[in-house]
Formats: structure tokens, C-alpha cells, sequence
């Protein structure tokens, strides 16, 4: 007989191919060391957050700041309510006595609030 | 409405790669997040697992945005209102990011509980607007963020005055000062198909 003509119709098992698998793996590891670097690396350059100034504000106390609501912080910092100015919403800044400092229309709840009302107020 | 839509309304201002449940690389990224988790040396938890703790969960219940990265989880998308509404929360943080850059932004919110209530207070309003914008609901009294964020109780007390804050705003009918908000104003106002019951809970900005 023809050695060919024995062979087997049925392939033989190949090996498994784990080549992707370590890929992930290594991708993996490669993630979980750089971050733990740039981790070290941000801790130690000297990064610090961003809280600003300390002002000695009333902990929890409201003000309008540059045309903007801000609350006081537990460490005496304005922090602000939001990311831009009430005008950019076409609004100004009011700071209600008996309620929270927010962004409100020009003429009517402005003037609504026009005892504490302040676009400028504390900086 | 399509919360694609809100999506496709904020990428041109705030580009970001927004993975899904059944996304091909979703599974992957929770796997990396999870393999990440697990794989910080110790003294580097205390400063990571603000972050990291919430990826450990991330298949459950949590969102999370890093970098230009966002991923959803099946919560978040469990219907159209939290989809858009999760969307405008990460977009937040989106935004934050590309305000402070991405390592300031990085230092601020895992180095401060304070900027870290901050960050968060805003993007919850902004996720409260978009379901009120969407829906017509907005709280009674705002909400607190829940130990998910690990605040202490004064920077927790913060962040719900934020969120008081915005609500307030919101009340007044006045979109929240935050870019995300702005932006989706002005599409809004834009768009011709947009009900007009849900267009008129959008004041115009300049």
C-alpha cells in the first residue's frame, strides 16, 4: 500500500495555539506596571490638587464669586457650582438668604432676590 | 430620545470612545480594569481605590470615565432616560478632564475628597438636568452622592449643596452652568425634531 493512502481523513489534534493569551496577558502586566509608574511618577513630582486659597468662609455658607455660585467647603474654600459663569447661561448670579446661591434669569428672579442678589460679591 | 443622539451631540466638543454592555471591547475593558484592580501593589490602593474599587463593581452598577475613556454599565443603560442622563454625567467628567488636563485632573480627584465631591456634584446635576429635561422630574431635595465616591461626611455635605445649587438653577429655568449643559442646550435649540414639551424644559442660551 501507498504510505499516503493511510493516512488518517481526520486531521490530527494541533496543539493549542496560546500565543493570544499571552498577548493579554502581557498587555495585562505592561497595563498594571505603567500605571503603578505613573502613579509614583505623579505622586512624587510634586502634583498636588488644585483646591486654591484658603478665604476662612463660613463651612457651608453661599456667595456669588466673579458672577458664579460657590460654596464653602469644610476646609473654609470657596468650591464653585459648576464650571462657568451664570452669564454663559444668560443668567446672573443671585445668593437668596434662605436658600442656595444659584444661576437665575436677569430681570425676574433677580429682582425677585434683589436684597442678596450679587453677580460680583465675595472674592 | 436616542440617547445615541446626546452622545453624537457632545463628541465633536468632548471626543470619547463610549463602550457598552455587548461591546466587543467591553468585556475587555472590564477584564483590564478588573485585572488592574487586583493587581495594585498596597501602599498604591490607598491612593487608586477611589477609582479602582468602582471598576471592581464596574459590571454591575458603576460608570466610570478615564481619560477619553467611558465606560457604561448595564445599569447605566438599563433604559433611554439613564442612558442619556449617564452619558451627560461621564461627559462631565469628560469635560472636567479636558479643563485640568488629564494628569491635574487625575491628582484632583484621587488626592482631594473635597474636589472630589465637587467633580461628582456637577456631573450629577448634569445627569439630573438631562432626566429633567427628558422627563419633566426633578427632586425635591438633592440627592447625596452615596459612599460609592468614599467622602467624608463635611465633603458629602458639600457636594449635596452643589447639587442644591443646581437644582435651584434648574428651578429658576436656567440650564446649569456646566459646558456639557451648554452644549446640549444649543443642540437642542438647533435640531428641528425635538418634542416640543422637551424643548420648552430647555431655557436658550446665549
Amino acid at each position: 500500500m501507498h504510505p499516503y493512502r493511510a493516512t488518517s481523513l481526520v486531521e490530527p489534534r494541533r496543539p493549542r495555539d496560546y500565543r493570544p493569551l499571552f498577548r493579554a496577558l502581557y498587555a495585562v502586566a505592561l497595563l498594571c506596571v505603567a500605571s503603578g509608574v505613573t502613579s509614583l511618577v505623579v505622586l512624587a513630582s510634586g502634583c498636588h490638587p488644585n483646591l486654591g486659597p484658603v478665604v476662612n468662609c463660613r463651612v457651608g455658607s453661599y456667595e456669588c464669586v466673579r458672577g458664579a455660585p460657590v460654596v464653602c467647603s469644610q476646609s473654609q474654600r470657596w468650591q464653585p457650582v459648576g464650571n462657568r459663569d451664570c452669564a454663559a447661561v444668560g443668567a446672573v448670579c443671585v445668593a437668596p438668604t434662605d436658600g442656595p446661591a444659584h444661576c437665575a434669569r436677569a430681570q425676574s428672579d433677580a429682582a425677585a432676590e434683589a436684597p442678596d442678589a450679587s453677580d460680583g460679591g465675595a472674592e | 430620545m436616542d440617547p445615541k443622539r446626546i452622545e453624537a451631540a457632545l463628541q465633536p466638543h468632548y471626543p470619547s470612545t463610549i463602550l457598552r454592555p455587548g461591546d466587543a471591547l467591553y468585556t475587555v475593558a472590564v477584564g483590564l480594569y478588573s485585572a488592574l484592580a487586583a493587581a495594585q501593589p498596597a501602599p498604591m490602593r490607598a491612593v487608586t481605590s477611589v477609582v479602582l474599587s468602582s471598576l471592581e463593581t464596574l459590571s454591575q452598577r458603576v460608570s466610570v470615565t478615564i481619560g477619553s475613556v467611558i465606560v457604561l454599565s448595564p445599569a447605566a443603560v438599563a433604559d433611554d432616560v439613564t442612558h442619556a442622563a449617564t452619558i451627560a454625567h461621564e461627559m462631565t467628567h469628560r469635560a472636567q478632564v479636558e479643563r485640568a488636563g488629564i494628569v491635574q485632573a487625575a491628582v484632583d480627584y484621587l488626592g482631594s475628597g473635597e474636589l472630589r465631591a465637587q467633580r461628582e456634584a456637577d456631573a450629577s446635576a448634569a445627569g439630573l438636568w438631562v432626566r429633567y429635561v427628558l422627563t419633566g422630574d426633578l427632586p425635591a431635595d438633592a440627592p447625596t452622592l452615596g459612599d460609592l465616591y468614599h467622602l467624608d461626611a463635611g465633603d458629602s455635605a458639600m457636594a449635596r449643596q452643589i447639587i442644591a445649587a443646581h437644582l435651584a438653577t434648574i428651578r429658576a429655568g436656567v440650564v446649569p452652568n456646566l459646558d456639557v449643559c451648554v452644549v446640549l442646550a444649543k443642540w437642542s435649540h438647533a435640531q428641528g425634531d425635538i418634542p416640543a414639551d422637551v424643548l420648552a424644559r430647555v431655557a436658550v442660551v446665549p
